[in-house]
């Protein structure tokens, strides 16, 4: 209880000097201390229009990158703990992206753009810029890969293997038109049909839900709808009802009529949080799946870094090299004209 | 199969070596504009020193720099060179800030309530250093390693093993250029895989090729560090200073199968004991005020004292007693690699032995890192820029790493290439002897250990006037052959090391019998 006191204290003397960014699947204790909540998409946004000079992001490591890369450069940026990795980000490498795209070059016929997801390293999305790609966030990757595929050219997909998946299913592609890579998969060869070659990583929260976990759900409540994130596994997407990002998720929950029985197929925390917000409805995670790492960010953390941000070096403070950060902002640059560019 | 004539290759500025002073300077020169070439004959860039320093790095502490530098030139006995102490002490810093935290992202341990974590080591009077756990030099190797790897400007070549430095006046086939004066040009570099000697052109070399220690025969060195540097710096007419100062760690543990691994002070801090196989409990006798918390060079006499006495390899390390802490959760990598060699450290005694550390003399540089040849520059634990004087402060080596090897790339980048182009088509490919003699592994294996043992028993903790004598004439004997094996031998990496190792040592030992004074870590018994 100090502590939360203390955090005010110190919120308030910052006054619009301090701004703190709360990823949704952050643990409550702490979502209640953000002036925003998003999804990483958002906050990374958010973090750039604001006019504060400190921004304290509680999250995990790339969200905190893509917030200091488009921040300004007089702005400094936060991350409560250091070691909030996101095991899907780290599941592909800058140092393979070009080694990848050589190989798959020597049996597709089409040239090779990467699309990477949000969730990536800054260090990534930098070599995606150097070889011509763009990022993508869930919710615009398939305008983004399908305006790609117009132009006659394949795409690599990295990291998530669910999500280029579902992607390639929206566009739609045939089976012989995908084709994997990455560094766990020894499945058939890239062929010359392949217009999407989609990488092999995979979010730990996201693939513990089964095919089984929805028969139950529909099993118990024959009328409950279920909800699940395009990084779940392919059976269960499949079997849901709605598939979209975090930000979708939740506008589906506010639509949802009164006393309807929801399966959520995400993250705990924010599962829990959507629940109380419709004490009117019935929702329930799919299964308990927490993160690790989101759940690493304390409120005595953000005590820490709140405390840091006079030193002369906070342990805290994310910095993304000068030359990474330019390219990884051209690879999102590249997102936003692609995005606009289609709606014209 | 000779070795071949390989491609000749041209960089603004050439670095030998890969840790932290060798990177630093890379980067420099790359953020510079230049274009670098950073060579190592590992096969992974991380295989050097700086990546097995466990303790930290010297940052900010409690008296600033004054006190800071008095604990530096306290431990170097006060023949440091004060201007280069002043450099490493208020540049250290503000580069740890700018190169580790922010360009490397190196992750510091926090201390929870918004700083760094602080921690103390031997010698320091105030809590500075700052650490990753207990691998703070890996984490810093990975940092830079990262960063560099993005620059395009930054060409890494591994498995290569320089051979010499190319001098316009030595290597000219232009006799003119012998009166001109010397400058070095280049570098022959043998590529182990291809089997071939490449000609790396560069009007700026940076030798950072670490230090000494593999020149003994119980070292916390990776097995690379061979002195090579040093001995190609020698050949080409730099300075080598300071070179009788070489820093022995008192206790690493003694197994067959296992090397370098340090057993940390801190355990005798907590209680353990050291004990001879006899099992008498001997600081006693050297230091009964301070007995096994006496300082290193005095833990580590007395260990290589009890060694000749009782006519055994190693002496123990009798933890059973301690109980003040629990064993397993205060020191577990100690603790595990005990129990991985089937010790279990609260019931049996460590085997330990002491062991070179760290080379506190070197090739002569200024505070730019420039040696007295200009084109050649000298950092890290290869040089000698004086901020360790007779005896190294613990945590400070990656600090001067760091800021020498910043200020030597900057200043090699800065200073301009020198048109070296017309003497450049006048220097010859490397010659192989024809026929090249296939040489007997073991004839070279053996004149490797004979070197390190030598140097253990007669240049090494304890040294004397009749000892070191000994040692010299052994290695005039040996360089002389050394010297024939590598003309009429098939060039391999570890006859190039071998050519290098011979040298350094004698370059050590003749430093050593030059000064009759004990001092710091060079001690000679009277007599």
């Amino acid at each position: 209880m100090e502590t939360i006191t203390e955090i005010v204290r110190l919120k308030k003397e910052y006054g619009d000097k301090l701004c703190i960014l709360a990823h949704y699947y952050q643990r409550d204790e702490v979502y209640q201390l953000a002036d925003f909540s998003g999804d990483s998409y958002q906050l990374a946004l958010e973090a750039s229009r604001s006019g504060a000079g400190h921004i304290v992001f509680c999250g995990v490591t790339f969200m905190a990158e893509s917030a200091r890369i488009l921040a300004r450069p007089e702005q400094r940026v936060y991350l409560p703990d250091r070691e909030a990795g996101c095991p899907l980000a780290d599941m592909a490498d800058d140092r393979e992206l070009a080694p990848a795209l050589e190989e798959i070059q020597r049996t597709c016929l089409r040239p090779i753009v990467p699309v990477v997801y949000i969730n990536s390293t800054a260090s990534l999305k930098a070599a995606v810029a150097k070889a011509g790609g763009i990022v993508c966030t869930s919710s615009n990757a398939a305008l983004l890969v399908r305006s790609l595929l117009a132009e006659g050219n394949a795409v690599l997909f990295l990291p998530d293997r669910n999500l280029g998946l579902s992607v390639a299913g929206r566009i739609p592609l045939s089976k012989d038109e995908i084709a994997f890579f990455g560094r766990e998969t020894d499945g058939p060869e890239v062929t010359s049909a392949a217009r999407m070659i989609i990488w092999d990583g995979f979010c730990n929260v996201h693939v513990r839900f089964t095919a089984m976990d929805v028969m139950k759900a529909k099993n118990q409540y024959p009328s409950a709808r279920v909800f699940v994130h395009p990084e779940c596994r392919e059976e269960v997407t499949s079997l849901a009802d709605y598939v979209g990002s975090t930000s979708g998720i939740i506008r589906e929950c506010e639509k949802a009529a009164a006393g309807e029985v929801l399966f959520i197929g995400t993250e705990l925390n924010l599962v829990e949080r959507l629940a109380a917000a419709r004490k009117d409805a019935k929702i329930f995670p799919l299964r308990r799946s927490g993160c690790l790492n989101m759940n690493k960010i304390t409120p005595e953390k953000v005590l820490a870094a709140l405390r840091s941000m006079n030193g002369p070096s906070s342990p805290y403070e994310v910095f993304v090299p000068e030359e990474e950060s330019a390219l990884a902002v051209r690879a999102l640059r590249g997102m936003i004209e692609r995005v606009e560019r289609a709606k014209e | 199969m000779t070795a071949q004539v390989g491609p000749r290759r041209e960089f603004d500025v050439l670095v030998i070596g890969s840790g932290i002073a060798g990177l630093a300077a890379a980067l420099a020169a790359a953020g510079e504009g230049r274009s670098v070439a950073v060579v190592s004959k590992e096969g992974e860039l991380s295989e050097c020193n700086t990546n097995y320093a466990q303790g930290g790095i010297v940052y900010r502490g409690e008296g600033g720099i004054e006190l800071l530098e008095r604990d530096i030139v306290s431990a170097g006995c006060a023949i440091n060179f004060g201007e280069a102490v002043r450099v490493v002490c208020e540049e250290g810093p503000r580069a740890i800030e700018d190169i580790l935290i922010r360009k490397s992202r190196v992750l510091f341990d926090p201390d929870g309530a918004g700083g760094l974590d602080l921690t103390q080591e031997a010698a320091h009077s105030t809590r500075r250093i700052i650490h990753v756990k207990d691998h703070t030099g890996a984490a810093i190797e990975k940092g830079l390693l990262g960063q560099a790897g993005h620059v395009d400007r930054i060409a890494f070549f591994t498995g290569h093993c320089a051979v010499d430095l190319i001098t316009n006046s030595h290597h000219a086939r232009l006799p003119e250029e012998r009166y001109r004066p010397t400058r070095v040009i280049g570098a022959y570099v043998f590529d182990e895989r291809r089997e071939e000697v490449s000609i790396f052109f560069a009007p700026r070399v940076v030798l950072a090729t670490g230090g000494v220690g593999n020149l003994f025969l119980h070292t916390s060195n990776t097995p690379g560090a061979s002195g090579d540097g040093i001995a190609m710096a020698n050949r080409s007419g730099a300075e080598i200073i300071n070179a009788e100062y070489v820093q022995f760690h008192p206790t690493i543990l003694y197994h067959r199968d296992v090397k370098r691994f340090l057993i940390s002070e801190a355990l005798r801090g907590e209680g353990a004991r050291l004990m001879n196989r006899r099992g008498e409990y001997f600081l006693e006798k050297y230091n009964p005020a301070m007995k096994d918390l006496a300082p290193r060079d005095e833990v580590a006499r007395a260990i290589f004292y009890e060694m000749e006495a009782t006519d055994a390899g190693y002496v123990f390390l009798d933890a059973r007693q301690v109980s003040r802490v629990d064993l397993k959760t205060r020191f577990p990598s100690i603790a595990r690699q005990c129990r991985e060699i089937g010790i279990d450290i609260a019931r049996e005694p460590i085997p330990v032995v002491p062991a070179a550390h760290y080379f506190c003399g070197g090739i002569k540089v200024d505070l730019s890192g420039r040696t007295n040849i200009p084109g050649l520059y000298a950092v890290g634990e290869s040089a000698c820029t004086g901020v360790h004087g007779a005896n190294r402060l613990a945590s400070v080596s990656l600090l001067e790493g760091l800021v020498w090897g910043t200020r030597a790339g900057r200043d090699a980048a800065l200073s301009g290439p020198a048109g070296d182009d017309a003497v450049r088509t006048d220097i010859p490919d490397w010659i192989s002897p024809r026929p090249e003699e296939e040489i007997d592994p073991v004839l070279v294996y053996q004149d490797l250990h004979n070197i390190r043992s030598t140097m253990w028993n007669y240049a090494g903790i304890v040294r004397n006037r009749k000892r070191l004598a000994r040692a010299l004439s052994d290695f005039n004997y040996l360089s002389h052959r050394v010297e024939k094996f590598y003309r009429q031998a098939r060039l391999t990496r570890t006859i190039i090391e071998l050519r290098n190792a011979v040298l350094t040592a004698s370059l050590i030992i003749r430093a050593a019998q030059a000064n009759r004074d004990s001092l710091g870590c060079h001690f000679v018994e009277k007599g």
